[in-house]
């Protein structure tokens, strides 16, 4: 039997404040992440999966409903509590990259554990081992001005993951790469979540990318449209056969 | 319509704008107070002539400012663009022509720097009558010639802004149309990050120190140099001030970088920001140094030439007043004082000569006064008969009140009792505080003189400390009113220019600072990340800058006898401003770059 990670029941949001016009960008959405998994949401542009992934993500909060991340309602976090959930439970890689310019790469790797007070010399030995397997060991020396977009990503992704958090998210982290990066990147991210078991979820409007994942949610104005999951022995391109067919008859 | 559009950015960002034209303001209002003083030449003349020095310390002082107004209109400036080049940026995708976008910079630019001109000469008159005001009641003295509205200062400001707003609007109109248009949307995300190799660094290091050592070498001996000290000084310290930092300081960022310490919470972070900005920083860092130097130098000395206005008085003589034939009015008057020492001595007058029964001295000896330049204290000595014949002059001064051009004989019991004159009393006494009492001398001393032969004031009262005051007065006010007003004028400018490049850098970490509240560090970390870097662009020229008055206050010696004395007291007013300010910037900082919410 394995954990929900997640457990997201009738999230609602609204935009707006009351006496200003108001705008439904999420309409009572519910589902479970389990341990381990890869999820994708996909949705067309303006269907809500921003808006849904900051309210997982602690970024924003709900008009209603609640999110339970490793059974923590985190709407009722605020303050030092709400930063330290943040520091030790979730990793985030944005399509921007994100990286702070003024520090290395593994500087920039470090933060999140320079945050928990992990020792220096511990601090070196995890960037280490981590920047090997992520396969940015060559970089980590370079600032993100000196790094290709793909090697960004990489390195977002790495300090995304360097303080082992609960769940990865993404909001349409291959959405500035070139094709090739992109693929890198996601065969990265399906390596973090089969060999580390990180569960991930991951927003993107690119059927490529969702073939990628285990499961994907599509949404539409708001509520959830469809789901779809990959079987054990489907192939990848199999899966994103099945994907581009599914979204052509939602155009119809 | 595109007007239109440009005029909404600056309505949105009003509070940006705001800071802008409150900087310029103040900058133009401080060059304007300069100016009053320096292009009086009437002022200067009448309150120079005691130190020859002030000629020159006035022209280095006007090319300093200068060249610090040249600096802070780049900032400014350059504060400006990185408020717009993103909007104008933006309008050029959508299509606008760069001839127009290149015209509305250009004049944005210039109704932005007309208008904090005209704005800073106002308030600059305003200041400058206030500070005139203010001097006189608080220090009660009268700065000879000094107008607030003088229009020789209006027109130099004038001039230098309206010129250097010229020069900014067309290179701003330049910038806009040359920079292709997403250069110009992606500014804020350019970074500098220039590292000089090791060798070149250690001779920065090593020029630095050396010029340092130079310009502080001349000041201690300001004789050897004459009129050249200043412009020496002012340029090697200037220099090696500059120096150090783009060497010393950039090394030693680097170098704890690479420590544990640097692993632990955001500290990586502040010395990554450190380092990424100091070599833009070390411009404004070196010309805050000076200020720092030049007004903390100004308000020490100033306070100086009050203390010593003060101490020349009181070290004059061992008595504060010689009356003679003492009035019952003045008897009531001497009961407000504290009296710490009386003596009162027979006397008799006989033509042009003044005798004295030298047995009175025996039993109450007449004091003669010691000054101690170090500590400013004075110590009395008592006469032997003997000793007071051989210094006559110290008992002649005063005499010359009642009887003028007299001479004081002192003689023996029996000659004195055959002076064919009536026996007169004269009561000598030393007050204490004499600051707070100078209201009831200046009455008492107007009785003094009413009764007196002589006709000239300051000769009827000589001797007294009135006298003293009414003498060595004059002499100090102007220069004391120099010292302060100087002081706290380029304490101001040191204040715009600090916050000018402080928060334009504030922009840029908007979203940085945004980066790290979704990485999860806590807001009270992120608050003392913010309070630590600015501290450190605070604490550098503060250093250094202390270090240049105290070795600068060395050529003061002449004037001050111990410029060095009751330093603790300008200096601790000057930490508390500094303080003040440092707060200031910092709660500003953060409402840029944090949200309240979330
Ligand atoms: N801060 C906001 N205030 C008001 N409305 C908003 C706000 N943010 C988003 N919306 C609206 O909510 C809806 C959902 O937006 P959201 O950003 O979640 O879309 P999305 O699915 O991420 O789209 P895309 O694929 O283009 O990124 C949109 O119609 C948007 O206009
Ligand atoms: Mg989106």
């Amino acid at each position: 039997m394995k954990e929900t990670v997640i457990e997201v029941k009738n999230l609602k949001k609204i935009y707006g404040k009351k006496s200003e016009r108001q705008y439904e960008a999420l309409k009572s959405v519910s589902f479970d992440v389990m341990n381990g998994e890869f999820v994708g949401i996909m949705g067309a542009s303006g269907s809500g999966k921003t808006t849904l992934l900051n309210m997982l993500a602690t970024f924003d909060k709900p008009t209603s409903g609640s999110v339970k991340i490793q059974n923590e309602e985190v709407a009722k976090l605020k303050g030092n509590s709400l930063a330290d959930f943040r520091a030790s439970k979730i990793g985030f890689i944005f399509q921007d990259f994100n990286l702070l310019e003024n520090l290395t790469a593994a500087e920039n790797i470090a933060l999140p554990l320079s945050l928990q007070g992990v020792s220096a010399k511990k601090i070196d030995s995890i960037i280490v081992k981590v920047a090997s397997e992520i396969g940015i060991f060559d970089l980590l020396k370079k600032y993100p001005g000196e790094l290709s977009g793909g090697q960004k990503q990489r390195v977002a992704c790495a300090r995304a993951l360097v303080h082992k958090p609960a769940i990865l998210f993404g909001d349409e982290p291959t959405g500035a790469l070139d094709s090739k990066s992109a693929r890198e990147l996601l065969e990265l991210m399906t390596e973090v979540n089969e060999k580390m078991g990180t569960s991930i979820l991951m927003v993107t409007h690119d059927a490529f990318s969702a073939s990628f994942c285990k499961r994907i949610i599509f949404i539409k104005d708001g509520k959830i449209e469809r789901e779809l999951v990959k079987s054990e022995s489907q192939s990848r391109s199999n899966f994103y056969q099945e994907v581009l067919d599914l979204l052509g008859t939602f155009e119809q | 319509m595109l007007q239109k559009l440009a005029l909404n950015g600056v309505r949105n960002r009003w509070k940006d704008y705001l800071v802008l034209f409150s900087g310029l303001v103040i900058s133009s209002s401080i060059f304007y107070l300069f100016e009053t003083l320096s292009t009086n030449g009437k002022y200067l003349k009448a309150n120079g002539s005691v130190v020859s020095a002030i000629g020159y310390v006035f022209t280095f002082g006007s090319i300093l400012l200068m060249l610090i107004t040249f600096v802070y209109i780049n900032y400014a400036n350059n504060f400006l663009l990185s408020m717009r080049q993103r909007d104008y940026g933006l309008f050029m995708m959508l299509g606008a022509r760069k001839k127009k976008i290149g015209q509305l910079i250009w004049l944005e630019t210039m109704i932005i720097g007309f208008m904090s001109t005209i704005m800073g000469i106002i308030v600059g008159i305003i200041l400058s009558t206030g500070m005139q005001n203010i001097v006189i009641k608080a220090l009660g003295l009268t700065a000879k010639f000094y107008e607030p509205i003088w229009w020789k200062a209006i027109l130099w400001t004038l001039v230098l802004y309206l010129g250097l707003f010229f020069l900014a609007a067309i290179y701003n109109a330049f910038l806009m149309t040359r920079k292709p248009a997403l250069k110009l949307l992606k500014s804020q995300q350019k970074i500098a990050r220039k590292q000089l190799s090791m060798p070149l660094q250690i001779l920065q290091a090593l020029l630095g120190l050396v010029l340092l050592s130079v310009g502080y070498w001349v000041i201690m001996n300001p004789m050897k140099y004459g009129v050249k000290t200043i412009p020496i000084s002012l340029f090697t310290i200037a220099f090696g001030t500059f120096f150090v930092f783009n060497s010393i300081v950039t090394v030693g960022i680097s170098f704890l970088r690479k420590t544990s310490l640097a692993k632990r919470k955001l500290n990586g972070f502040t010395l990554g920001q450190l380092e990424f900005r100091i070599h833009d920083y070390t411009k404004i860092l070196t010309g805050v140094t000076m200020l720092l130097a030049l007004a903390l130098g100004a308000i020490t000395t100033g306070i100086g030439f009050n203390n010593i206005t003060e101490k020349t008085a009181d070290s004059q003589s061992a008595y504060t007043f010689a009356l003679f034939q003492p009035t019952t009015k003045q008897k009531a008057l001497m009961k407000q004082l504290k009296i710490e020492k009386k003596a009162k001595y027979a006397y008799k007058v006989v033509g042009n000569i003044v005798y004295f029964d030298e047995t009175q001295f025996a039993s109450q000896p007449f004091e003669t006064v010691k000054f101690n330049s170090k500590d400013f204290t004075s110590s009395y000595t008592k006469l032997s008969v003997k000793q007071l014949k051989q210094n006559i002059y110290d008992l002649q001064e005063f005499t010359t009140s009642t009887q003028p051009n007299a001479k004081v004989l002192i003689i023996d019991s029996k000659a004195f009792q055959k002076v064919q004159s009536t026996t007169q009393s004269a009561l000598f006494f030393r007050a204490k505080d004499t600051y707070s009492a100078q209201g009831v001398f200046s009455q008492i001393s107007r009785i003094e003189f009413a009764k007196s032969k002589e006709k000239d004031h300051a000769k009827a009262i000589q001797g007294n400390y009135d006298a003293k005051i009414y003498i060595v007065k004059p002499l100090y006010a102007g220069l004391e009113f120099m010292g302060i007003f100087l002081g706290i004028g380029f304490l101001a400018m040191l204040a715009s220019c600090l916050m000018f490049k402080i928060l334009s850098g504030a922009f840029a970490d908007v979203k940085r600072y945004e980066m790290l509240e979704k990485l999860g560090v806590r807001k009270t970390l992120l608050r003392g990340a913010i309070a630590k870097e600015i501290a450190i662009l605070f604490i550098l020229p503060a250093i250094l800058g202390v270090a240049h008055v105290l070795v600068g206050l060395n050529l003061f010696k002449g004037m001050l006898i111990n410029p060095y004395y009751g330093i603790w007291v300008p200096f601790s007013i000057f930490a508390v401003l500094y303080l003040g300010y440092y707060l200031l910037v910092f709660l500003m900082y953060q409402r840029i770059v944090l949200k309240r919410k979330g």
